[in-house]
């Protein structure tokens, strides 16, 4: 089931101008799909959006199952709907009290509250720090928390901004790991959102994948499917060579070089394992190598 | 501490509506500092020979702990909101909320009165009723005889003399005035006693440097010698008034000057209005509710304003100013109703909201005095407006609360 659709939504932002145009595309329940682009492309912006917290100028959005907000009543959609900011707000007192207070708000009651939070607590590895306050917590742990506590009101929709950034390559992947077993749970029914900068790690626990580029969508779409269409391989790469071998070794493909890393187009029939044996056989020692083909991060170098 | 624990946790669970308002923990904490305040203040007690407490400074001594207090208490209602963590607050637990807020403020206040009641309390209890008439009748005997007396006789060992009743403040409560020019004669030894009792009653009550310094035998003799005490001796007003005040909180209560209805009225209506303004923050965000703020503030001085250009300048009559100020009113309205039909989030109609909420309680008051400005008509219907107004504002915490969730729950534009 959709359970939110987009059909030619723009925004434009009457400060500096920026417009987010024509975007449309679909979160199913049991999918997680990550929104990934540069900074300052809107991706926040379409965030917002899902989550009723801005208003668009134009298209249409349905929330649950193509009912239209006139149907449904903003009410009853951000009820069903959570939003977890960039920013997390700080919570006030011990956690397991703000975990117990977010439960008893939604009519949890009794035996069922204590059944309700340590599930989740456990499932979120957060067992140790339920008596810790918020100061005492890192910043891992708080979006853990803060994830808890969206959970605990069953969304059908969660919406998180940039969830990743401040963690580490250890507590993002932790992070992935939960929120795709999360999603994965037979009794939800719930469709995440998430934003980032960190496109391989989004890559890893998507199932789609929407790329903004200067408030333009670029894709929508599994991410099985990315570079489907392709007319090229691309790869990152770094190594003991430089760009003259590489062009020498290599003349029919476009490279270019920021820093360290090469970024390489090559014929479709160039294929990464082809092309890696090709370097091995010249000698050279491969630092680094990425197959970008079928991933967003090809998007970015267009 | 372990008590306070268990209701803590069985509120949060059960009913966090009442857990967020922290009024188990303030409640208790608000009383105990008025039962401390009180308690240490009466066991300071009341030396009768020093001045009569004074109420208003300790009042103003007492804001800055009570203003601690309640900051402290609005802090936490800043940081739990069921209705903006997704919850949902029937009306009646909007009610409760209310009310928990106004019970609040009145604790606050009566932390605040916990001086100058305890000073009456004291004050009252300084010395027993019947002690107290004994001494009156002692004051206004001796001070007849040694204060205003002219014409003492003697006749064989006795003396004989009017008995003059000019212990006006105490006559007023205590001796029947139809004595006042009663003859009486007593004896030299009565006449020792009458003038030993005399100082002895009037030092118990006079300051340090208002004591009468005579030894018995000298104001005995002061009274033969036609040169009394002065009539209008300065200190015996003080133990006059003393007196008075006294006898005023034994006869009335101790607690009654603060129990007028008037004064009831004002200070319901006020803290019912602090507790309305604690209700509205709950409901938007605290931006629109600063801006509110800051436009209630300023609200004086746009009136000024507005009566300067209009009424100094112009000379308007005072029909225009009612009519001003009812379109004021029905133009906030009109944007209100418009905004919450709207498709985006109108962050002045919530500032709007919150200034006509704040405003409605006064319009029955405001209706009244454009109808007829009397003051024998205003003064006849006050009562009617005042509940009227209390009905109006509690009124609009069930038109509000559906005013405020919808707007605040709109997208935003940016």
């Amino acid at each position: 089931m959709n359970l939110f659709t987009a059909k030619n939504i723009s925004k434009t932002y009457s400060s500096n101008g920026f417009k987010l145009n024509d975007v449309s595309f679909e979160l199913q329940a049991g999918k997680i799909s990550g929104v990934v682009g540069e900074n300052g492309n809107g991706k926040t912006t379409l965030l917002r959006i899902v989550a009723g917290d801005l208003s668009f100028d134009t298209g249409t959005v349905t929330y649950f199952g193509d009912n239209s907000i006139e149907t449904l009543g903003w009410s009853a959609i951000k009820s069903r709907v959570a939003y977890i900011p960039q920013r997390i707000p700080r919570w006030y007192g011990g956690l397991r009290d703000n975990l117990i207070f977010e439960a008893s708000i939604r009519n949890i009651k009794g035996n069922k509250v204590d059944a309700v939070i340590d599930d989740l607590v456990e499932k979120l590895g957060l067992s140790k720090y339920i008596h810790l306050k918020w100061s005492e917590i890192s910043t891992g742990y708080r979006l853990r928390f803060q994830l808890a506590k969206m959970l605990i009101g069953s969304p059908d929709l969660l919406v998180l901004d940039e969830p990743i950034a401040n963690l580490d390559i250890n507590a993002q992947n932790k992070f992935l790991a939960d929120l795709r077993a999360i999603v994965s749970e037979e009794n939800r029914n719930v469709s995440v959102i998430l934003s980032s900068q960190q496109l391989h790690e989004i890559e890893n626990v998507a199932d789609s994948v929407i790329f903004l580029k200067a408030g333009q969508l670029v894709y929508a779409g599994d991410v099985s499917k990315i570079g489907e269409t392709r007319s090229d391989n691309e790869f990152e790469l770094q190594g003991d060579f430089d760009l003259a071998f590489l062009q020498k070794q290599f003349p029919l493909i476009e490279i270019k070089q920021i820093a360290k890393t090469f970024h390489i187009k090559v014929p479709l029939e160039l294929t990464s394992s082809e092309f890696l044996k090709q370097l091995i056989f010249a000698k050279k020692t491969v630092h680094y190598f990425r197959d970008i083909s079928s991933s967003t991060r090809k998007l970015f170098n267009q | 501490m372990k008590l306070y624990q268990i209701l803590n946790n069985y509120l949060l669970r059960n009913f966090p509506n009442i857990w967020i308002t922290r009024i188990h923990l303030f409640i208790p904490i608000g009383l105990a500092m008025f039962c401390l305040i009180f308690g240490l203040n009466t066991w300071i007690g009341y030396d009768l020979n020093t001045p009569l407490p004074k109420g208003e400074s300790s009042v103003f001594l007492m804001i800055i702990p009570v203003l601690i207090y309640m900051v402290y208490w609005f802090v936490f209602q800043a940081r739990y909101n069921v209705e903006k963590s997704g919850g949902k607050l029937t009306l009646v637990q909007d009610f409760v909320n209310y009310f928990s807020y106004f019970l609040m403020f009145f604790v606050a206040f009566t932390i605040i009165m916990a001086i100058p009641l305890s000073n009456n309390y004291k004050v009252a209890n300084a010395i027993t009723k019947s002690d107290l008439n004994q001494d009156v009748k002692l004051l206004n005997t001796g001070y007849g005889v040694f204060h205003l007396n002219y014409d003492i006789q003697e006749t064989n060992n006795t003396y004989s003399f009017n008995y003059v009743n000019d212990y006006q403040a105490l006559g007023r409560y205590y001796v029947n005035n139809n004595k006042s020019n009663e003859k009486l004669s007593i004896t030299h030894a009565q006449f020792s006693e009458l003038a030993q009792n005399y100082i002895q009653t009037y030092n118990k009550y006079a300051d340090d440097y208002g004591q009468i310094k005579l030894s018995t035998s000298q104001l005995v003799a002061l009274a033969f010698t036609n040169d009394n005490l002065p009539k209008d001796h300065r200190w015996r007003k003080s133990v006059d008034y003393k007196i008075n005040e006294i006898n005023k909180l034994q006869n009335n209560g101790w607690y009654k000057e603060f129990m007028e209805v008037e004064v009831f009225m004002v200070l319901g209506g006020f803290l019912a209005m602090l507790a309305l303004l604690v209700w509205i923050f709950k409901q938007i965000f605290w931006k629109h509710y600063v801006f509110g703020l800051v436009a209630m503030l300023l609200t004086p001085l746009f009136i000024a304003i507005i009566g300067l250009l209009f009424f100094e300048i112009f000379r308007f009559d005072e029909s225009f100013a009612f009519a001003l100020v009812f379109l004021t009113y029905a133009i906030f309205s009109i944007k209100i109703i418009i905004s919450v039909n709207s498709k985006q989030r109108n962050n002045s109609a919530i500032v709007m909201a919150m200034y006509l909420q704040l405003a409605l309680p006064f319009l029955p008051l405001l209706i009244l005095t454009s109808s007829n400005s009397h003051f024998q008509y205003l003064n006849d219907n006050i009562s009617t407006i005042y509940i009227v107004s209390w009905g109006v504002g509690l009124i609009s915490i069930a038109v509000f609360k559906y005013v405020y969730r919808r707007l605040s729950i709109l997208p935003s534009k940016k």
